[in-house]
């Protein structure tokens, strides 16, 4: 076994020593209820959320990109970044506000609430399903890469060993989920990215050193049309490349577990601006380094190694591999989240809603596990029969996702009388226009970007679908009307409500107002 | 009506203070106390894994009228109390009904919290029906303008109306 191996057992040894130490403490503490303390704040839950979104494609995927087409892959950067921003700003402020009052617990029980449609639901969770396979199919092959680069083995081999530690501990129980790996784990690969970048400015001489070195390998890497201007003029796959992450996010059917204290407690402020933050310093960074590669990498001949080959060229060994250590424990972390989600969408609002209803609780569990493995040997041999890169599958999975709900998400709060008909109508026509357009690779011929295309298509399916439905029941269009009104609240107020009791304060609204309670 | 209630923690000046200390430009002032139902469910769990040891009380309250869930951090301190009945916001839902969501919604978040599949057996420790207390206040702006919020009487977590 040589020193690498070892340093990524060790590495998840310590790992599974920091889960089990804080799963028994939790276990043996009397004092409060399993599950229902809340020991960190804002800024540390923010930092573990962004561990997740570290996945394959931040360490591979994406400086793959800017490797192979210099400036033009910041496009999809800011997208990124953009997205967090949307998300604090008005669309995300009315989305959230809808949500509290139908009391939804994911995107997309909200859009089933919101447009009255169990077939929303269904739809929805087969297109996230799906999107999901993909974007873990993404971390399989990044896995694969990663454990390559690691240990020396054969690709193929790395990828059936990565993928099979994967699923074989998914299933079997899962990973150790403590709040306190996350952050171990965020911590690492963010100071590793930002000692890679650090390290890396030194070598190219800076920003304005880099730019001068990689105009003297080629000038297009500096346009923002790629490399060879091959997207000269192309505006549509220019706002594609954009849009798509900053909308792709919106869909992610996370879910929100509510909690209620029993104690007085301070206000906490959400984690979203914190993300925000975090998000805008470290969306870059994988592009700065695929930039680095073009300089200092001439002759690398798979662009998805930047990273890999970066980390073994600034640093000794033994830090490179540390670093590729929390890379790969980032990419089992990730699939192991998307892996369970996935097969309880399919367990749960396919196979019961539609195989059968009254499904025990170890059946349902039994179809999770299934779906998981199938996932799983479909995964091994995409990724070894024909592997597609670990971005164009990350960007597959988000345009179809993007395609599949943008149109629905806005209307949601912007039109009124939008009703489930439109909404079906944009879901499959956007989403299958995205397929279509990766499938047959349309972009070429037409210049829109796939993501751009599926946009809009599903916003015209949309209004022409909309002529056919009944308009939402009075008590969806008394929310919307709830949603969109402006409250005059000072911003002090605004900014520290607290949304947990949404619902009970939009109960509490209705009974002062029936009750003419509030007195003069 | 004679309820299972939570006692006010944060009284109506303590409310005032707090907000006015929040947000210094605008007066505050509290109006009433309502009271809003809540079926707290407490379950005994007992995973010995090496792994996912899983060992504790677990509990959870659905919402009266709303009937979503939320994982709550101890059994609440209740006192039986005689209240208005016209400051009492009724359940929709009883406790047996609401027990199936209880042990559904745990189930959830076991399984996300803990990313486990196999959940551990439930087992039933007690259960209650109680009410916790809210506050209206009214606010009032330098120019005249008035809103709106609730204050949990017991957390002091507060929203807009």
């Amino acid at each position: 076994m040589n020193s690498d191996v070892i340093i990524f057992v060790v590495y998840l040894l310590v790992l599974l020593g920091i889960g089990l130490y804080f799963s028994r403490k939790a276990s043996l503490s009397s004092e409060s209820y399993l599950l229902g303390g809340r020991e960190v704040g804002p800024a540390v839950t923010a930092l573990t959320m962004q561990s997740t979104s570290m996945s394959g494609f931040m360490f591979l995927g994406g400086p793959a990109l800017a490797f192979q087409h210099g400036w033009f892959a910041i496009f999809y950067a800011i997208g990124d970044a953009g997205g967090g921003i949307i998300n604090l700003s008005v669309l995300g402020k009315r989305m959230r506000r809808m949500s509290e009052l139908f009391g939804a617990l994911s995107p997309i029980e909200y859009l089933e609430k919101r447009y009255e449609s169990a077939a929303i639901r269904v739809i929805g969770s087969v297109i996230a399903t799906i999107f999901l396979f993909a974007y873990v199919f993404a971390q399989f092959l990044a896995a694969g890469k990663a454990l390559e680069s690691l240990t020396g083995w054969k690709y193929e081999w790395a990828v059936i060993i990565g993928v099979g530690i994967i699923v074989i501990y998914t299933v079997a129980g899962g990973y150790l989920a403590v709040v306190w790996t996350d952050f171990f784990q965020a911590l690492v690969m963010l100071l590793g990215v930002a000692l890679l970048v650090i390290v890396g400015l030194f070598y190219v001489g800076g920003i304005s050193g880099l730019n001068a070195s990689m105009g003297e390998v080629d000038t297009s890497y500096l346009s923002i049309w790629g490399k060879d201007y091959v997207y000269y003029g192309q505006w549509g796959v220019i706002l594609g490349s954009s849009l798509i992450y900053m909308i792709g996010y919106m869909g992610l059917p996370h879910v929100v577990v509510r909690h209620m204290s029993m104690k007085s407690t301070k206000t906490v402020k959400t984690a979203t601006l914190w993300t925000t933050v975090y998000n805008q310093l470290f969306a870059y960074a994988p592009y700065l380094l695929g930039f680095m590669g073009i300089v200092l990498l001439p002759n690398l001949s798979d662009p998805e190694m930047v990273i890999p080959t970066l980390a073994y060229t600034f640093f000794p060994g033994i830090f490179a591999a540390l670093i590729l250590s929390a890379v790969m424990a980032a990419i089992m972390s990730t699939s192991d989240s998307i892996l369970m989600q996935a097969g309880t969408i399919l367990s749960r609002d396919v196979y019961q809603r539609f195989i059968d209803k009254n499904a025990s609780q170890d059946r349902l569990i039994l179809v999770s596990r299934l779906s998981i493995l199938l996932a799983g040997v479909i995964g091994v041999v995409v990724a070894v029969v024909q592997p597609p890169k670990v971005f164009d599958l990350v960007i597959f999975a988000f345009g179809t996702m993007g395609n599949a709900f943008l149109v629905p998400y806005v209307a949601a709060v912007y039109w009124k009388k939008a009703n489930k008909v439109g909404v079906l109508c944009a879901m499959l026509t956007g989403s299958i226009t995205n397929v279509l357009w990766e499938t047959f690779s349309w972009q070429d011929g037409t210049g829109f970007h796939p993501f751009l295309a599926g946009l809009l298509v599903s916003i015209i399916a949309m209004i022409i679908g909309n002529q056919f439905g009944k308009p939402p029941s009075e008590s969806v269009q008394k929310v919307f009307d709830e949603t969109t009104l402006a409250r005059q609240m000072p911003k002090h107020i605004a900014q520290n409500a607290n949304r947990e009791i949404g619902p009970e304060a939009r109960t509490i609204s209705e009974f002062i107002k029936t009750n003419s309670l509030v007195k003069e | 009506m004679r309820v299972q209630s939570e006692q006010i923690v944060f009284t109506d000046n303590e409310i005032k203070k707090r907000l006015e200390q929040l947000d210094k430009n605008n007066n505050y002032e509290v109006k009433n106390v309502l009271y809003y139902p809540y079926l707290v469910y407490e379950y005994l769990v007992d995973r010995k894994g090496f792994f996912h040891p899983l060992q504790g009380n677990i509990g959870c309250t659905i919402d009266g009228v709303n009937k979503i869930g939320a994982v709550v951090d101890f059994f609440p301190e209740l006192k039986e109390t005689d209240i208005q009945d016209e400051i009492i916001i009724q359940s929709k839902t009883t406790l047996v009904e609401a027990e199936c969501s209880a042990k559904e919604f745990l189930h959830e978040t076991i399984a996300k919290k803990k990313k486990i599949f196999t959940v551990p057996e439930l087992k039933d420790a007690r259960q209650e029906m109680f009410y916790r207390p809210y506050w209206i206040v009214e606010g009032e702006t330098k120019v005249g303008e008035t809103f709106l919020i609730t204050v949990d009487a017991v957390s002091g977590k507060f929203h807009p109306l």
